[in-house]
């Protein structure tokens, strides 16, 4: 009996601690009050004058927090340049630290390793997407050609990766690495995972290999091998990186 | 003679060094800023509209940069990512309409612009949209192309950067409707951050621009949470996940939670009225409570040891 009245006590006081701490711990904002028909919501208030759209060329302006919302008139048009409610005019900038990738002489069994370094600023955009794509396989004046990799299994292609680490699996392909927080599309999250390019000749749709809302920098890894079968040659392609801002 | 055999000799070994050197290729790369970020223009035809771009050369070196205009539509990802049409996928529409863009400097049309290092240069996009243009939307990204014109005598590759900004045109825009595709989290959590899943569809033919908020109150009504969600762009027909302000994912930071939430959203588009939707998820703190339950049996064990010696 004894047991039973002590446990209903602690258990008691137990219950009474939490239901102290749903009323005590959480705020009450006071910026907004609400209930099923309304809500008032607080804070700044802006106040927007725009110009008269008959003058061509204008801009409007925030008074209360002397923004400038980019919004600008014309004849029978009218047009917003960035994002409204981002405040800095900061420009979206895209880094590549170098323009030609040099394979030297390639060599049967002897995979051949490249980088270039990718590095964005987002400026006052809402995250961006670096695309990337080749213009056509390695070739050369022949147009012998090293194909594209299919990676150990023979299954990577431009939209999906595996790995690729045999000395005898051959072709040319890509990885991303993270530097920091740039955001490599999830197909490279384990070691030596290839890709394709996507083919602009055949045509592929391009793919997005960066995509990420924060600043950041992303290591391009070029691998080319080749069998013993392909010509000795001199082999090229162009690849493309495109930065955009996403909507 | 000895002296002139001399300078033979020191010739000779400065052309073999001259011939045998590699030759050297400036292939350090190139550095672009842009603004702005996206442009959005609503026209009511016949108007040549006009925007103006701003675009640097942060790198030490000269750049030719040439331009392109590649259509697009939204991604399937709904991500707020662009999806590029294949040059096979255009229609005489599309090229008809992307013919109408010049860019020009100093009032004169280019194709290609040479940027000094660090020098910057204010462009004008010109769009020209005729009276009797299509009442649908135009979405494409003016890209910039730089690249390194060296040719090494081994394999390579060339790269070739781009860095673009979007262009998004509602011609003769009609009403904009929107509606929320999801708002959802978990039914039962057992503490914070609560990640929100938020959904919005433009189930019109015109793109919209839409932010909002989520208001969370617990179960005795009190408000005790807020989530601002950042503004996004949403194409005609489309879907996007929309994000907090600070980051990719809609998150409550809240860490504590105990009891029965409801979170409200509210979403607003172009001055139409707000919508909104609500969820309810309900927060077990289950490591406090385990530890509070095996805290209080250890006091009743104790208490009754004591009392029983």
């Amino acid at each position: 009996m004894k047991i039973t009245s002590s446990y209903f006590r602690i258990v008691l006081a137990l219950i009474l601690i939490i239901i102290a701490f749903i009323i005590l711990i959480n705020r009450t904002l006071a910026q907004s009050a609400s209930n099923n028909s309304y809500i008032i919501q607080g804070g700044e208030i802006e106040q927007k004058t725009f110009t008269n759209p008959d003058d061509s060329s204008t801009e409007s302006f925030d008074k209360s927090s002397d923004k400038t919302t980019n919004i600008y008139f014309g004849e029978n048009y009218q047009v917003t340049a960035g994002f409204e409610e981002i405040e800095d005019n900061q420009p979206f900038s895209f880094s590549v630290s170098n323009t030609l990738i040099d394979y030297g002489l390639l060599t049967p069994t002897n995979p051949v390793s490249r980088t270039t370094d990718l590095i964005i600023s987002k400026g006052s955009s809402r995250g961006y997407s670096v695309f990337a794509f080749a213009n056509r396989q390695l070739s050369d004046v022949n147009n012998n050609s090293i194909p594209d990799t299919t990676c150990d299994n023979g299954t990577c292609s431009e939209t999906s990766s595996a790995q690729w680490s045999g000395n005898l699996s051959f072709g040319f392909g890509y990885r991303c690495e993270n530097s920091d927080s740039s955001g490599c599309t999830g197909d490279f999250l384990k070691a030596d995972y290839f890709k394709q390019f996507a083919n602009d000749s055949k045509p592929k749709q391009y793919q997005a290999i960066i995509n990420s809302f924060d600043s950041g920098k992303a290591k391009i890894e070029y691998k080319v091998n080749i069998s013993n079968n392909q010509a000795k040659s001199s082999y090229s392609n162009s690849i493309t990186f495109i930065a955009i801002p996403n909507l | 003679m000895r002296l002139k055999s001399k300078i033979f000799l020191a010739g000779s070994v400065l052309i073999i060094i001259l011939l045998f050197t590699p030759k050297i290729i400036n292939a350090s790369g190139y550095s672009l800023s842009i603004y702005p970020t996206i442009i959005k223009i609503k026209t009511n035809p016949p108007a040549t509209v006009k925007a103006g771009i701003r675009i640097k050369n942060l790198s030490d070196n000269p750049v030719e940069l040439g331009y392109v205009l590649k259509p697009f539509v939204a991604s399937e990802k709904s991500s707020g990512q662009v999806k590029y049409l294949l040059y096979s996928d255009y229609t005489s529409k599309n090229t008809n309409f992307l013919q109408g863009v010049r860019i020009l400097e100093n009032d004169q049309t280019i194709s290609k612009i040479i940027l000094s290092p660090k020098q910057e240069k204010n462009l004008t996009i010109v769009i020209d949209i005729p009276r009797e243009e299509e009442s649908i939307d135009r979405y494409f990204s003016l890209v910039f192309l730089a690249q390194n014109q060296d040719k090494p005598d081994s394999s390579y590759s060339r790269i070739v950067q781009g860095i673009g900004t979007n262009v998004l045109i509602s011609i003769n825009p009609q009403g904009h409707k929107a509606k929320i595709k999801d708002f959802s989290t978990s039914p039962f959590v057992s503490g914070g951050p609560v990640k929100f899943n938020v959904k919005v569809e433009n189930i019109e033919r015109n793109f919209i621009n839409a932010d909002g908020y989520i208001i969370i109150n617990n179960i005795f009504g009190q408000t005790v949470g807020k989530v601002n969600l950042g503004p996004r762009n949403i194409l005609a027909k489309s879907a996007v996940k929309m994000s907090s302000k600070e980051n990719n994912d809609v998150i409550w930071t809240e860490n504590f939670l105990l009891g029965s939430y409801k979170a409200k959203l509210y979403v607003n588009y172009d001055n139409y009225p707000t919508l909104s939707e609500e969820t309810r998820f309900i927060a077990i703190p289950a490591k406090p409570i385990i530890i509070l339950t095996i805290a209080g049996f250890i006091i009743i064990f104790i208490k009754n040891r004591s009392k029983s010696c």
